[in-house]
């Protein structure tokens, strides 16, 4: 069960998952390998693999099949099991970010219910990518539509 | 262009767009920065993408662009939508292998 709100420069996805506030914590951040889209990366060749330091100020890093290590984040919030934030420095593009690229901010809640967790997502500051909208309106425009990794968003759906 | 935002400035002139369109002399009267140079920056910013501009009679107002906006949050809006159908899978997966 999902749902989208329109705000301003931010993107809200919610989730509700049958699983316990620690649980569903531990596999956000820790099982980040788990459920990361394969497709999503920023290094050439294959990703290998995707990880999270569990402490503020860590990376949110990724390693690709020839063993390279990039950070595309930092751990801004890490107060299990309710509070994971971190930025995020991917632009639209998927390139390997600069050192001090510009990052906009991933928050992460876990709100228990009767029946599980309730996850909510806020991507914001997402005006930071902006010197990528004109690639990201011309790849929607143009013939081939999204660039090659969203070829797996499409078949899972 | 990637030095669209990288400027304090400019970052400032864009963020106040986010009330409303504004013309060059309302955003130069909350700023120490003539307004030639607003209007610098906002060339700088209108070649990124991120602003556009109308006219409304002889006034000329700057706004974030909208349709820029949209294309992102777009974007996110998909990726986290997947990615997050893909999380609730594994955290309500039982647990295996590791005890």
């Amino acid at each position: 069960m999902t749902a989208h709100t329109d705000q301003g420069d931010a993107v809200r996805t919610s989730i509700h998952v049958a699983a316990t506030p620690e649980h569903a914590f531990t596999v956000f951040t820790s099982g980040i390998d788990r459920w990361w889209l394969r497709t999503h990366h920023v290094q050439p060749g294959e990703l290998k693999q995707v990880g999270v330091d569990p402490y503020v100020g860590g990376r949110m890093w990724e390693e690709s099949d020839s063993g390279d290590v990039c950070t595309w984040g930092h751990v801004l919030l890490w107060d299990p099991p309710r509070t994971f934030a971190f930025s995020w420095l991917i632009g639209p593009d998927w390139q390997p970010p600069a050192p001090d690229a510009p990052g906009s901010r991933v928050t992460v809640t876990f709100t228990p219910t009767e029946t599980g967790t309730q996850v909510d997502l806020v991507h914001d500051r997402l005006d930071v990518h902006g010197p990528g909208w004109e690639g990201v309106r011309e790849a929607v425009k143009g013939e081939n539509g999204w660039p090659i990794f969203l070829h797996g968003f499409a078949a899972a759906i | 262009m990637l030095e669209a935002l990288g400027d304090p400035t400019r970052r400032t002139i864009f963020e106040s767009l986010a009330g409303g369109p504004r013309s060059v002399a309302e955003i130069a009267n909350g700023l120490p920065v003539s307004r030639p140079a607003v209007s610098q920056h906002l060339k700088v910013l209108k070649d990124a993408g991120l602003v556009s501009s109308t006219s409304v009679g002889t006034r000329r107002l700057y706004a974030v662009d909208q349709e820029g906006l949209a294309a992102i949050r777009g974007y996110f809006e998909r990726f986290w939508h997947q990615a997050l159908a893909a999380f609730a899978e594994a955290a309500e997966k039982p647990p295996e292998e590791k005890t």
